[in-house]
């Protein structure tokens, strides 16, 4: 399952989605606002999505890791709008029998998102001015 | 054919908009686009080289032809997720 969402993510539902007994094993990658980019002090962050097309790339991502790894559960959420410092900005919880296949469609999930899923972020330093990150040009195929 | 175009981060701050409608020619092509929006809005000219294009929720060919009522999307560069 995907999502965007402009409230803080709750973990516990989170799991709760990625919930099923025939699964030993679930990995978990939690992505937070950092205090710093390049050596300045970070205060808050904006993340803007292009929703409509944000959700289908995430989706995309989802039928992939599922081609490629026995997953049984997966979520990915993506938070959108102002965040705080040490505010979780996205997760990925993938449910597998084992745990090799659970991280390794963990990681691709997350490398992939942040290649393929129209999402900026702009950040607002403590000394009051703000930037548009720098970002990647999008892999535009899977 | 009347098209429309959505910005989004950097480039929506730039033209001060979020969404316009556009009239082409037929056959006008995504890549065509790009140029006929760096001529309309100048201050995006030099952004237009990193810029990719979805055509109706899809990351589209420069070379990939619109069509009547599409929804094209001015992609900069992508900054999702976390840190680096």
């Amino acid at each position: 399952m995907v999502k965007l969402v402009s409230e803080k993510i709750r973990l516990d539902d989170v799991l709760a989605q990625v919930e099923d007994p025939a699964t030993g094993g679930v990995a978990l990658f939690l992505g937070r606002v950092r205090n710093h980019a390049k050596g300045r002090a970070v205060a808050e962050m904006d993340y803007e999505a292009y929703p409509e097309m944000a959700l289908k790339k995430m989706q995309e991502i989802e039928e992939q890791a599922r081609k490629r790894w026995p997953v049984s559960k997966i979520m990915i959420v993506h938070r959108v709008g102002r965040l705080q410092l040490g505010e979780v900005s996205v997760v990925i919880a993938v449910a597998s029998s084992h745990r090799a296949e659970a991280f390794e469609a963990c990681r691709f999930a997350i490398d992939t998102l942040k290649e393929t899923v129209p999402i900026w972020k702009k950040e607002y330093f403590a000394d009051g001015e703000d930037a548009w990150v720098k970002g990647v040009v999008p892999k535009t195929v899977l | 054919m009347t098209i429309n175009i959505k910005f989004f981060g950097q480039l929506r701050d730039l033209v001060k908009l979020s969404e316009t409608e556009i009239e082409v020619r037929e056959e006008t092509t995504a890549g065509d686009l790009v140029g006929i929006l760096g001529e309309r809005f100048p201050n995006i000219r030099e952004h237009m080289q990193t810029v990719s294009i979805a055509v109706d929720n899809e990351y589209a060919a420069k070379k990939s032809e619109l069509y009547e009522g599409c929804e094209v999307a001015l992609i900069p560069p992508i900054s999702g997720g976390s840190g680096k």
